[in-house]
C-alpha cells in the first residue's frame, strides 16, 4: 500500500523563511508558477546568502521538501541573482524570485529532459505577461 | 487539439496562464497547493507510487 507524502505547503515554506528574515532568492518551479506559470512541482528550491546557514542542504520540513543552494549552477550565489530577480508581494511581505527569462535562460542551457518539457509555458507565460 | 500556429502550447494552455496571471503570487502558491493535494488523493485511491525525487 503506497504510504502518504507530507503535505506540500509552499505558502508556509515561503511565510517560514520570510519570518526568520533569511535572505534568498526563489529558483525553480515555484519561480515560475509565483510568477503565473500553470506548471506542477513538488520542488522548492533556494538559493540563499551564504552567511545565513550553513548549506546546501535538503530540508524535510513539515511543509515539504525545501532545497536550500549556496549558488545557481554550482557557481552563480545569491547576491549574483539578486540583479536577475524581481520583487514579488507576498502577503505583507515581499520575495525575491528568479525572473522569468533568467529562468528560461537557465533551463536553455541545462536542457535535461525536464526542463525542455516546461519550457513551452514558461514562453507563453512570459510573452502573456509583456502583452 | 486547437492551437494557435505560432505558439508551443494550445488554447487551453493560454486560458490556464491567464487565470494564473489574475493571482496574486500567494493565490498562485495556494491553487499549487490545491492541485496537489487533488493528485495525492488520487495518487491514494489509485495505490500509484510515490513521485520520484
Amino acid at each position: 500500500m503506497s504510504r502518504r507524502t507530507p503535505p506540500f505547503q509552499p505558502n508556509e515554506i515561503v511565510s517560514t523563511l520570510v519570518h526568520h528574515e533569511v535572505a534568498f532568492v526563489i529558483i525553480g518551479g515555484i519561480a515560475a508558477v509565483l510568477q503565473g506559470v500553470p506548471y506542477t512541482t513538488f520542488d522548492f528550491d533556494i538559493v540563499y546568502s551564504r552567511s545565513d546557514l550553513a548549506g546546501p542542504k535538503l530540508l524535510r520540513t513539515r511543509f515539504g521538501r525545501l532545497d536550500v543552494l549556496g549558488e545557481l549552477d554550482g557557481k552563480t550565489t545569491w547576491e549574483s541573482l539578486l540583479e536577475h530577480s524581481v520583487e514579488l508581494p507576498f502577503g505583507a511581505n515581499r520575495v525575491r524570485v528568479l525572473s522569468l527569462a533568467t529562468l528560461i535562460a537557465v533551463k536553455e542551457r541545462l536542457g535535461r529532459d525536464k526542463d525542455k518539457a516546461a519550457l513551452p509555458l514558461l514562453r507563453a507565460t512570459l510573452e502573456r505577461q509583456r502583452r | 487539439m486547437e492551437s494557435e500556429p505560432t505558439s508551443e502550447v494550445d488554447v487551453g494552455d493560454l486560458d490556464l496562464i491567464d487565470e494564473a496571471l489574475a493571482l496574486t503570487p500567494e493565490e498562485r502558491l495556494h491553487a499549487l497547493e490545491v492541485t496537489l493535494k487533488s493528485l495525492e488523493a488520487l495518487r491514494v485511491a489509485t495505490d500509484a507510487p510515490l513521485p520520484a525525487e
